[in-house]
């Protein structure tokens, strides 16, 4: 994978909240290009099609309160594939449950609540893609 | 030793007796003899008064001879012999009336037992009666029981429904509505970067969309904090309640003006609870408490503690079991609240006072205490203050 060409897959029902992702990130220096799914059975399908080529993200960007398959869902089905699993995950949801909170936690993913304005959108999505 | 053929009446088991019928003994067997202290000889001859005592002369009388005389014979008669010294023996006995010979015979056994007897008979009697009315009661008990289970049942099935409903709607709380929520604010802020632009109108109606907005955030998140309590599984421990309050008043402190309002804490109890869950009750206790503090008076706070017996049967009628419960005391010299809405105030979003809010925070004091089976009273008077009793059970 050449640096020029670092994906971030964003996981996410909320187009709006999407766009504003895409937004943010491609306007980064770093010249990142996004993925976009609207739940966790659509990124997953995107993960495995993406196993064989060199399109694998180097950061997930997911939602939790989905349709068809949740965030919880995701993470655990992510985190049982080998060719996957160490693929950076960051929760990025409008859920402030501190049972999510803790069940991300204890799977050692970091758990960012969305804010209410978008200069903290921006300092919210530079910090994650530190990790890319 | 073999009994010579013949003696066989002598040596019997059994008392046997002859009298005529002017009431003299013509025969007695050894075993008589033996039983009433004469020898037989000297019984022979003798009315047989001689060994009756008053009672069995006087049943003699009227039973046995008109018995004999009109029958020909009595049977399973229950009499008494007197012996010589005076005693009594108890006999039981068959008589036979031989006109012909004008003799009565009479053979009798021993039963010193009888009255034991009796007694057991009584005695059985009584203890089959005895469980015949506790079996009633049994009976009845069970009834009552198959009642109950039964009400239970169906409250359990109206509670399991209940709480379906409250989960999809504490989900609803917690997401669906922290959504657009968020949207909200998001657009207001992206407007607030034009503000310039906007005519006086419009740059008003912002300001009242942010104000509204505001509100509804504060009651959401009321909301919220109310339904993850409700889910919330406690995890006890032994709290040192002094130890905890330090911590709690050392925070509050930290935050606000501490020119107006004292908290003074007595010596308290550990307890059984869950920590996290204790230090936001108190929190929000101590909080509401100075957040009602009067313009320009102290507002003085004072925690005590007493260890007390109350009924923890809340809900059931007519069902009492004491137990031991510690009732923590919170009394303030706060604006305090009208008496008649005192019930009130441990409701979501009360309206007690127009110029005070409480928010949710009384009920979810109300949640956490509900969640350790402990339990909240008020009392409360406008410029006086207010006092809040938490009882807390002592064992957990």
């Amino acid at each position: 994978m050449s640096m020029e060409q670092k994906i971030i897959l964003c996981i996410d029902d909320d187009a709006d909240d999407r766009s504003l992702l895409i937004d943010i990130i491609t306007n980064n220096e770093k010249k990142l290009q996004v993925a976009e799914a609207e739940n966790g059975s659509i990124g997953l399908q995107y993960l495995n099609e993406a196993k064989d080529s060199d399109l694998l993200p180097c950061l997930i960007i997911l939602d939790i309160n989905m349709p068809v398959m949740d965030g919880r869902k995701t993470l655990e089905l992510i985190r049982r594939d080998p060719k996957i699993q160490d693929i950076p995950v960051v929760v990025y949801t409008s859920s402030q449950s501190p049972n999510d909170h803790k069940f991300f936690k204890s799977h050692g993913v970091e758990f960012v609540t969305k804010p209410m304005t978008l200069s903290s959108w921006k300092k919210a999505v530079d910090e994650m893609l530190y990790l890319c | 030793m073999p009994i010579p053929e013949g003696d066989w009446i002598e040596a019997a088991p059994c008392l046997m007796f002859c009298f005529d019928d002017n009431g003299v003994f013509c025969f007695v067997n050894k075993t008589f003899s033996n039983v009433v202290h004469f020898d037989q000889s000297e019984l022979l001859g003798l009315p047989v008064h001689t060994v009756f005592p008053v009672s069995t002369k006087i049943f003699y009388n009227t039973h046995l001879l008109p018995l004999l005389t009109l029958s020909g014979e009595a049977n399973e008669l229950f009499i008494f012999l007197q012996t010589k010294e005076g005693k009594q023996v108890p006999i039981l006995i068959n008589a036979k009336r031989y006109p012909t010979e004008k003799l009565n015979v009479c053979s009798g056994i021993i039963v010193k037992q009888r009255q034991q007897f009796e007694q057991e008979l009584i005695r059985a009697r009584k203890a089959t009666e005895q469980a015949l009315h506790e079996n009633a009661e049994v009976v009845k008990a069970r009834q009552l029981l198959k009642e109950k289970t039964e009400l239970l049942e169906n409250s359990l099935q109206n509670v399991e429904g209940q709480n379906r409903d409250l989960s999809q709607f504490y989900k609803s709380v917690t997401h669906e509505l922290q959504e657009p929520l968020r949207k909200i604010f998001f657009h207001v802020d992206i407007l607030q970067r034009d503000v310039e632009k906007l005519n006086i109108h419009s740059r008003q109606s912002l300001q009242k969309l942010e104000i509204a907005a505001e509100k509804l955030k504060f009651v959401i998140s009321g909301l919220q904090e109310f339904a993850w309590l409700s889910d919330k599984t406690l995890e006890y421990s032994t709290i040192l309640l002094n130890e905890l309050l330090s911590k709690i008043i050392s925070d509050i402190s930290a935050q606000s003006d501490t020119s107006t309002y004292e908290i003074s804490v007595g010596q308290l109890p550990s307890i059984p609870g869950d920590r996290q869950a204790l230090e936001r009750l108190f929190s929000l206790l101590f909080q509401n408490a100075i957040y009602s503090s009067r313009v320009g008076v102290t507002n003085r706070i004072k925690v005590s503690a007493v260890l007390l017996q109350r009924n923890k049967f809340n809900q059931l009628i007519d069902e009492y079991e004491y137990t031991d419960y510690w009732r923590i005391t919170l009394t303030d010299t706060s604006n305090g609240y009208d008496p008649s809405m005192i019930s009130e105030i441990f409701q979501l979003f009360p309206k007690v006072n127009l110029d005070t809010a409480i928010g949710a925070g009384l009920a979810l004091c109300k949640k956490i205490v509900e969640k350790h089976d402990g339990f909240l009273e008020a009392d409360s008077q406008i410029n006086k203050g207010t006092t809040i009793h938490i009882f807390l059970p002592l064992m957990h």
